[in-house]
């Protein structure tokens, strides 16, 4: 997944970054449509069940019952989450990426090599996708048009985040 | 997905009843719940196994479309095409005129489905039409006088948990609410760091996590964990 991300960032995505934005919204909802035509054709309009005993395992914690694959879920993405984090604060590519956020032009100007952390961070997006969606895969039914529904709901938890950043400061 | 749940919760029902409904005869049903489909019950529309001509033509069937069950669906259009047939002989023209009207008075005996002879009412019900009982046995569906209905160990914890039964709901749905929000939480942070950094919405991210969903599950079947090797579908997709 990091690797489509990062084809896609060096291949398309590239040469939208400083059009104007609606100009991006019509490519990134033309990508949309092809790859749920893509999983269309690959994979049929049914949905899919996943065949494994994981998603009938359950854990008791007294008398709480919860999904076994549902704790694993949690429990990988909460480790991915904080690594992620570590690497944002730590690292110097971290630093760089947080530079690239918060302007581009001055990174641009002192030397930080832009379209490459560009690429690296879609990469680093789309990894974080499909991971998520390989972890719930026990959960759901996979099913081409349920894409619009994550889309919604990764927008929603991100303009909470959002509001609670502004929140704070 | 409610078979689901029930397995989940260590509940076996005796008796999953759907009146007029469909999902339980599929073959999707018995490839998600495996071992787990046999016993629901379902009245629908379904194939007569008793009528002449039904082996051979499930078995052409079979032959022609590997990976589907003549089920009510396929059944129904087989008996809708014969009807046509038969009302296009009968009319003997091929205006539509002339087949609508001997359509109107069609009145023949059924070759797959489970039916009595086929007439219509002025509203186009066949007024003779049966539903039929399935229940699934041995992984496949089967009508139900000819299956062995199996009755599975009840194992219900009973009357230990009913006073507090309201809040343990609670703490259940809040806890897997909390462990699924961590993952949608991870798409939305997957989501913002594109945002953040490139500042492009990117309204393909959903589509990304589906093809993340079906290479987990792709991985699942084709490859199977070491846990998995009791599941009865591993390998079938």
């Amino acid at each position: 997944m990091f690797a489509l991300g990062y084809c896609l960032e060096t291949l398309i995505v590239k040469r939208f970054v400083t059009r104007p934005h609606h100009v991006q919204f019509i490519v990134f909802i033309g990508l949309s449509l092809l790859f749920t035509g893509v999983q269309l054709i690959s994979f049929g309009p049914d949905p899919r069940p996943s065949v494994s005993q994981l998603s009938f395992e359950t854990i008791t914690f007294g008398s709480i019952r919860v999904d076994l694959a549902r704790l694993q879920a949690a429990a990988a993405t909460t480790v991915l989450i904080l690594t992620l984090a570590a690497f944002l604060k730590f690292s110097s590519f971290g630093r760089f990426i947080r530079a690239a956020a918060d302007n581009r032009l001055g990174g641009l100007i002192v030397g930080i090599p832009i379209p490459k952390i560009y690429a690296i961070t879609f990469g680093i997006g789309t990894a974080c996708a499909g991971f998520s969606g390989a972890l719930i895969s026990p959960l759901f039914d996979a099913q081409p048009y349920l894409a619009v529904d994550f889309t919604l709901l990764a927008f929603v938890r991100s303009l909470w985040e959002d509001l609670g950043v502004s929140l704070e400061r | 997905m409610v078979t689901r749940e029930c397995v989940k919760q260590g509940w076996n029902p005796k008796i999953i009843f759907t009146p007029n409904g469909n999902g339980v005869q599929d073959k999707a049903y018995y490839e998600a719940l495996g071992k787990y489909a046999d016993g629901a019950l379902a009245s629908t529309m379904y194939y007569n196994p008793k009528a002449p001509d039904t082996d051979s033509i499930i078995k052409r069937f079979e032959a022609d479309y590997p990976n589907q069950w003549l089920d009510a669906n396929s059944g129904c259009a087989f008996e809708a095409v014969q009807i046509v047939a038969d009302a296009v002989v009968r009319a003997n023209s091929s205006a539509s005129a002339d087949i609508h009207a001997a359509l109107k008075k069609t009145d023949m005996t059924p070759i797959v489905m489970n039916s009595g002879k086929i007439k219509f009412d002025e509203n186009g019900q066949n007024i003779n039409r049966h539903r039929h009982n399935t229940t699934g046995a041995k992984g496949k569906a089967a009508s139900y006088c000819a299956a062995r209905y199996r009755r599975r160990e009840h194992s219900v914890s009973g009357p230990a948990i009913r006073g507090s039964l309201m809040a343990l709901l609670w703490a259940n749905v809040v806890l897997s609410g909390v462990l699924m929000g961590l993952v949608y939480g991870l798409i939305a942070l997957g989501l913002t760091i594109i945002f953040g950094v490139i500042r492009v919405v990117n309204f393909a991210h959903g589509a990304m996590v589906v093809f993340g969903l079906y290479i987990g599950i792709l991985d699942r079947t084709l490859v199977g964990h070491a846990h998995d090797r009791s599941c009865p579908n591993c390998g079938r997709f």
